[in-house]
């Protein structure tokens, strides 16, 4: 490829697609750190431009950005292990000016549930809903075979359907007023 | 109660992608174009230039933290090289012929304890053949009237511990058929698998169809729960196969479609797994055209209750595989609208031949076991199934590398 046609595809690459990547680490990490990850997927992209699927760029990205996303949170983890705090992958429940703004009791419920999930599952989920993947970029990304990823992806469904129902059953058994209004003796 | 459609219809409206702000792309274009071109120069043997592009909102310190290129490539490709390598002296190549199993068997006896419903606390002592890694029992009886006695065959890790993912693998419908080989294979991977012979000596189309045949075969499944525990399985995690005309009992159990109980042991759990290997559920074959046009037959019923989702009782955590081949022994003609007097008689639910169609069935005007395992998977999608489809090109019958991996993914409690 040409040193022009070079710069064109990759042009053409982010002009598309930086927004998606940008949003695919602000859904994880805080403003800043989303800027570098993205600024260092789209270096891999300059340098491996030649090797960017035509049609497939997206995905492409996605697997560029995982990895990028992993070695941030090593990195964190590493600096968060001195100071004693347990990493997040997901935006924290409670109301921050950096956090992402979670609007109800029942978005709060949810994101609640996602962080009592492994990393795995909270993974996968986030791909399929947030992020809106279909099941073969999944599995890309995962490095699975499609089949692996769907079996994945309805575990991790299962899970997180069962974590909101213990969380709702707690919720049920620690409220007398709600047990009055059901009739329970 | 949650299920799974509400947990990620939550998760869906909680996507903080609303309030993601607009990315200002000269930030980041403004550190690549700066990387890119010190790689570009530094390729092509020169020194480090001017920057094109001297206000640059990120700090140069945050640059530095990234990897060299150069480096980076080449730690990438030892790291590759390696795992290459490492790779071809040890793995297999999926999609290549399994390894010979090899020829040593070595016969001894063990004493199982099990707790049925029919006899409680029983110990005996059984005959136990190890095959290429795998103890294989045979003979444990599952279903007797008097008449017909079912037996099957368990097949066990030989070594390492439980406890392990169990598999009920119905054989294909011939008398004397096996699954012996899948079984076999699954269980050197790590698994309980038992196969049960679910076909008695000479029954007719109309016997097939009835159903009472798939009644007697799903006692294997209670018996299977039953049994599990002596040979270091976990019945909670049970995935039944059914190969070629098998797939009808794995699959009247499953679905939790069972017309009759004659079993002793009941099924203590749902399966968490169905595979369905080159299925039938249309009953294409012409030889059941009798059964099917016939009112005081039970063959409508029957295949009512295999592709009509409203009669399904299945649980949450069912995953559905349907495999297929291009094998075309049991296919048959259609027409290219589907406008067929034998597929009218077997559409209970009057939407078969829209389900078809939809799954392009009809347009090489004959079904074949591919169409069969896609019309499943649509029904089993409409009934929020998880389910997925593998379609091999091959004209055979025999399960590829590929398919047990993905068998063995299936019956996995992993994440």
């Amino acid at each position: 490829m040409s040193a022009t046609k070079t710069e064109d595809r990759y042009r053409a690459v982010f002009q598309e697609h930086h927004q998606h990547v940008y949003a695919y680490f602000r859904r994880r990490i805080d403003a800043e750190q989303a800027k570098d990850c993205t600024a260092e997927t789209f270096l891999v992209a300059w340098r491996k431009v030649e090797l960017i699927p035509e049609g497939d760029e997206l995905r492409w990205l996605y697997v560029v950005a995982r990895n990028v996303l992993r070695n941030a949170y090593r990195t964190k983890r590493r600096s968060q292990d001195r100071l004693g705090e347990p990493p997040r992958q997901i935006p924290d429940p409670s109301p921050s000016p950096e956090a992402m703004v979670v609007d109800s009791e029942a978005h709060q419920e949810v994101i609640a549930a996602m962080h009592r999930l492994r990393p795995n599952d909270q993974e996968i989920l986030m791909l399929a809903v947030w992020e809106e993947l279909p099941r073969t970029t999944i599995a890309s990304v995962l490095g699975c075979s499609e089949h692996a990823a769907s079996q994945r992806l309805h575990r991790a469904s299962r899970r997180l359907a069962k974590e909101l129902e213990r969380a709702n059953g707690a919720k049920h058994a620690g409220n007398p007023a709600s047990l009055r209004s059901e009739g329970t003796p | 109660m949650t299920n799974t459609n509400q947990a990620l219809e939550l998760l869906r409206a909680a996507n903080p992608v609303a309030s993601v702000e607009a990315l200002d792309p000269t930030e980041v274009a403004a550190v690549v174009v700066e990387c890119g071109e010190r790689v570009e120069t530094e390729r092509s043997g020169g020194a480090p230039g001017a920057l094109r592009s001297p206000q640059r909102v990120v700090a140069p310190a945050k640059v530095r933290g990234i990897l060299r290129p150069s480096a980076a490539f080449g730690v990438a490709f030892v790291v590759i090289f390696v795992a290459v390598v490492v790779a071809a002296l040890v793995g297999r190549d999926a999609g290549s012929p399994a390894d010979p199993v090899p020829d040593t068997t070595a016969v001894t006896s063990t004493t199982l304890t099990s707790t049925t419903a029919t006899s409680p606390v029983v110990s005996t002592t059984v005959a136990v053949r190890t095959l290429g890694g795998v103890n294989i029992v045979d003979d444990l009886v599952y279903y007797s009237d008097g008449d017909t006695t079912l037996s099957m065959s368990v097949f066990y890790p030989s070594s390492g511990s439980g406890p392990w993912p169990v598999a009920v693998a119905y054989h294909t419908h011939c008398e004397g058929c096996s699954a012996a080989t899948l079984a076999r294979e699954l269980a050197g991977r790590g698994a309980v698998v038992f196969a049960p012979d679910w076909v008695p000596s000479s029954e007719t189309a109309e016997e097939y169809v009835d159903g009472m045949l798939f009644d007697r075969a799903a006692c294997a499944v209670g018996a299977a729960h039953a049994r599990a525990e002596e040979f270091g399985g976990d019945p909670r995690a049970t995935t039944i196969i059914g190969q070629g005309g098998g797939e009808h009992p794995a699959a009247w159990v499953a679905l939790g479609i069972t017309r009759n109980r004659p079993c002793d042991e009941p099924v203590q759990y749902q399966p968490i797994g169905l595979v369905v290997g080159n299925p039938q559920f249309v009953f294409q074959q012409a030889f059941w055209d009798p059964a099917f046009a016939d009112p005081t037959s039970n063959a409508r019923d029957t295949i009512d209750r295999f592709l009509n989702v409203e009669r399904w009782r299945t649980s949450d955590d069912l995953s559905v595989l349907s495999l297929a081949t291009q094998y075309t022994g049991n296919s048959r003609e259609v027409s290219l609208d589907g406008s067929d007097a034998w597929l009218a008689d077997r559409d209970t639910t009057g939407t078969l031949v829209d389900d078809l169609a939809a799954v392009a069935a009809f347009d090489d005007e004959v079904i074949l076991f591919e169409d069969n395992a896609r019309l499943f998977d649509r029904r089993l999608r409409q009934a929020g199934v998880n389910s997925s489809v593998m379609v091999d090109e091959r004209s055979t019958w025999e399960y590829t590398e590929a398919w047990y991996d993905a068998i063995e993914t299936l019956m996995s409690t992993d994440p």
